[in-house]
């Protein structure tokens, strides 16, 4: 690869490093897991960086292969399991009296639990919609499925991870952790 | 729950980010590393490219496995090999993804394909592998077993056997054409071997070990795109309770060859 092209490679990987592990950690609620999945996706980026550069949407690009990465990770024979309970956060808004932050951080904590729930595709859609704020045609092309499977999966997704909050508040209620 | 709460709960989910120790050179130096070692798949492994080439040239007239082959250990011995075969399209390592139609699945065509999958594997299992036992094959699915749906690219199921009495189970996974964008160049790491094959396909042999858990992993990546893997355990993976391990994965590489280079598995629209 040329001097240059290295160059923008590693502005590029700086750049997305951070956005790319958040995403991946959405996808499988495992920071190790996460900061793994974001390294490998930019090696196999590295070796397609001239075709990329070409592309308009590099970090679009950048999603569809985390998010290959990810789902041929899951698809392992001895797949991984996944942390099915994310830490609670340890920030606090200061900006709320406590038992409203409190509130609102178990909240976002129970979002991320039931995500967890969703099927692995639908939880993709989810993420890449409503975290990394794609449009739909974006993520259509990073999922490289239809516009219509994009609404249809995310229709679905919301809907299941309805459900599975429900389930979270239930475990929780009766002391179980879930997995 | 409105969309607002939702992006709210993913952005707080993220927000005890722990610090992120990223090193860009240490990054491109090990993409560097790997670009080298792929160019240099081409050539490695020699002794398991012969096993794996014979192994394959056996599996396509479903030739029944040599029942004094070794079960399959991570290493090749000078025992098992055969004549050489060095004529696979090189090219085709490094030329993945093919070009490929886009093809929509319904669910009732998967079904049909999973259907057909379980016939041709009760017809043949014996065949390959000759002493096993209460063979069954549980429901094909994906994200889940027996999940099934519309455009879902590839399909995998459990065919759960035994061996002098010992349980185990083989997972064989069809991936449609289109479905794998990384071919064998992203998937084969060290240990794993890749081959060319004289049909244009790419076989891969990829071992996994950890603890006391041993699996032997065959792939073949396929001229049109579509990829076929077999995959044996020296456990039962879909027992219930904790399994109990044998020395070495239960299947042989001979015998995952024949499942993964196996042509009636195939993802047809």
């Amino acid at each position: 690869m040329r001097r240059e092209d290295e160059d923008r490679f590693r502005e590029f990987a700086v750049r997305q490093a951070a956005p790319l592990r958040r995403c991946a950690y959405l996808f499988c609620g495992d920071w190790h897991l996460a900061e793994d999945l974001m390294q490998t996706s930019l090696v196999k980026i590295y070796r397609a960086w001239p075709k990329v550069t070409r592309q308009d949407a590099t970090g679009n690009y950048a999603r569809t292969v985390l998010l290959r990465t990810w789902l041929d990770e899951k698809r392992r024979p001895w797949r991984r399991s996944e942390v099915g309970r994310a830490d609670v956060p340890d920030v606090i808004d200061s900006g709320l009296g406590p038992a409203l932050a409190a509130e609102r951080s178990w909240r976002r904590d129970l979002v991320h639990q039931a995500l967890l729930r969703v099927p692995p595709r639908q939880r993709a859609v989810l993420v890449l919609r409503f975290f990394d704020d794609l449009s739909i045609a974006e993520t259509a092309e990073a999922m490289r499925c239809s516009e219509g499977t994009v609404k249809s999966q995310a229709a679905r997704g919301l809907a299941n991870l309805r459900v599975a909050m429900a389930q979270v508040e239930a475990d929780e209620a009766h002391g179980r952790v879930a997995s | 729950m409105s969309e607002k709460e939702l992006r709210e709960g993913l952005v707080g989910a993220v927000a005890n980010e722990p610090p992120l120790d990223f090193d860009p050179d240490r990054l491109l130096a090990r993409a560097q590393r790997e670009a080298r070692r792929r160019r240099s798949l081409v050539g490695v492994g020699a002794a398991t490219a012969v096993i794996a080439v014979a192994a394959a040239t056996t599996a396509t007239v479903l030739h029944p496995a040599d029942e004094a082959a070794p079960a399959a250990h991570l290493t090749t011995g000078p025992g098992t090999q055969t004549p050489h075969v060095t004529t696979g399209p090189v090219h085709s390592l490094a030329a993945w993804p093919p070009p490929v139609r886009e093809y929509h699945y319904t669910a009732a065509r998967e079904n049909e394909l999973a259907a057909a999958w379980t016939s041709h594997i009760k017809t043949t299992f014996g065949q390959i592998v000759p002493n096993a036992g209460n063979v069954a094959v549980r429901p094909w699915g994906g994200e889940a077993e027996g999940s099934v749906s519309a455009d879902q690219d590839y399909l995998d199921a459990f065919v759960t056997f035994t061996v002098d009495g010992t349980p185990t189970a083989v997972d064989i996974s069809v991936f449609a054409p289109g479905q794998n964008s990384t071919g064998p160049q992203g998937d084969c790491k060290n240990p794993c071997a890749a081959t060319p094959l004289p049909d244009g396909s790419v076989l891969t042999v990829d071992p996994y070990s950890q603890n006391s858990v041993h699996l032997l992993t065959v792939s073949q990546y396929r001229p049109d795109g579509s990829v076929v893997s077999a995959t044996g355990y020296n456990y039962d993976p879909t027992g219930k309770s904790s399994p109990g391990y044998s020395a070495a994965v239960l299947l042989n590489i001979q015998q995952l060859t024949s499942f993964a280079t196996d042509h009636a598995f195939e993802f047809t629209p």
